[in-house]
């Protein structure tokens, strides 16, 4: 899932507080999965909103909405109605649910009130990590299914470096060793050396730094 | 609400089922005779309690909140008086960043064995020290 984290109150309120009214919109999929926009949420939200606008002496109204997916244009279409009659939105989902938003209702004003953080896990209840860096040429078959890209904090390649102690990554003993886990979960498979074949350069430019990515599917136009 | 109540503090007490040894109509009169106005809202177990519904409650003007859950040791539901502090410790959280303040929503677990009467007294005290809601003026009351 797409993980992210409430921005602060007083941001919040920051935002939105030059306007008459204001749309708070959810989104029922990952931010809510992750516990940041869902419906339970967007309720305490919105009331906390209004309670910090009332106190700083703003009339601003916060109406409350969610939807499935703020990432797709079906839905989002859903609360045009409701977005008519508003001054601004403030959008509760990932960066692309917040983007979409303001795409289609442009210009109305389109804030954030999430930070979105990584593509990750929940590893068990409050807890998630990363996972996934979104890097667009998949290694996962040659490491056991670990990713070294989010996993090491170097996002090395080629194995551990020498702040890898007893399994644990030199940034804090609360981190595993991602390249500590790639050798034991191959190990396991009786993989183990193929860490010894030869691997090109990893392509990155299909990550970031080959500019905004696109994938394009003739036959679903 | 008479028009005599409207001016007093508004006070709330959530409780489990099992904290509740007394009637809750006979409780509320005793905080009305005190010039309090009390609801008094049993659960069937504290866990119950969602962050929104203590939040709505205070964005109606109510001035303190006190949530009554069982010692953890012997909460029906195994984690639930443990669940209820984790979610109304973060509930305060909030109210401190809304401005409310952390000083009117009270969290018990059954420590002392203090039972609903000696919670209003608590509840009374709470309201009287963090004084009325910021919110109260010009905001309608609470329904009854």
């Amino acid at each position: 899932m797409i993980t992210g984290t409430q921005k602060p109150l007083d941001k919040l309120v920051d935002m939105i507080e030059r306007h008459k009214s204001v749309l708070l919109v959810g989104c029922a999929t990952c931010v809510a999965e992750c516990a940041a926009g869902g419906e339970r949420e967007i309720s305490e939200l919105g009331p906390a909103l209004r309670m910090a606008l009332r106190i700083r002496g703003r009339d601003t109204d916060v109406l409350e909405k969610t939807i499935e997916r703020q990432c797709e244009l079906e839905f989002v279409d859903n609360i045009a109605d409701i977005v008519d009659g508003c001054d601004a939105v403030l959008a509760a989902s990932c960066g692309i649910g917040i983007q979409t938003v303001a795409e289609r209702f442009a210009p109305k004003p389109v804030y954030p009130a999430i930070d979105t953080t990584f593509l990750g896990v929940r590893e068990r209840p409050g807890f998630w990590a990363e996972r996934c860096g979104a890097c667009g040429d998949c290694v996962l078959d040659r490491t056991g299914g670990i990713c070294p890209i989010v996993r090491c904090s170097k996002s090395l390649l080629n194995g551990p470096c020498g702040g890898s102690h007893g399994g644990k990554c030199e940034i804090g003993d609360d981190v595993d060793c991602g390249w500590a886990l790639i050798v034991e979960r191959l190990g396991a498979m009786n993989r183990l050396e193929e860490l010894e074949e030869y691997q090109p350069p990893k392509d990155w430019s299909s990550s970031r730094d080959g500019g905004p990515r696109r994938i394009v599917r003739e036959d679903l136009q | 609400m008479s028009a005599g109540q409207s001016n007093s503090a508004r006070l709330v007490l959530f409780a489990c089922e099992q904290r509740i040894e007394s009637d809750a109509q006979a409780l509320e009169e005793l905080a009305l005779a005190a010039g309090y106005v009390l609801r008094v809202v049993p659960l069937p177990c504290s866990s119950a309690l969602e962050p929104a519904i203590v939040l709505r409650a205070f964005e109606e003007g109510v001035d303190a909140i006190e949530v009554l859950a069982c010692r953890p040791e012997i909460c029906r539901l195994g984690d639930g008086s443990r669940r209820a502090a984790r979610r109304m410790s973060r509930t305060n959280v909030i109210l401190a960043a809304t401005g409310i303040g952390a000083n009117r929503l009270l969290f018990r677990d059954g420590e002392g064995s203090q039972g609903a009467a000696a919670a209003l007294a608590e509840l009374i005290e709470t309201a009287r020290v963090a004084g009325p809601s910021p919110l109260r003026k010009g905001l309608p009351g609470p329904e009854r």
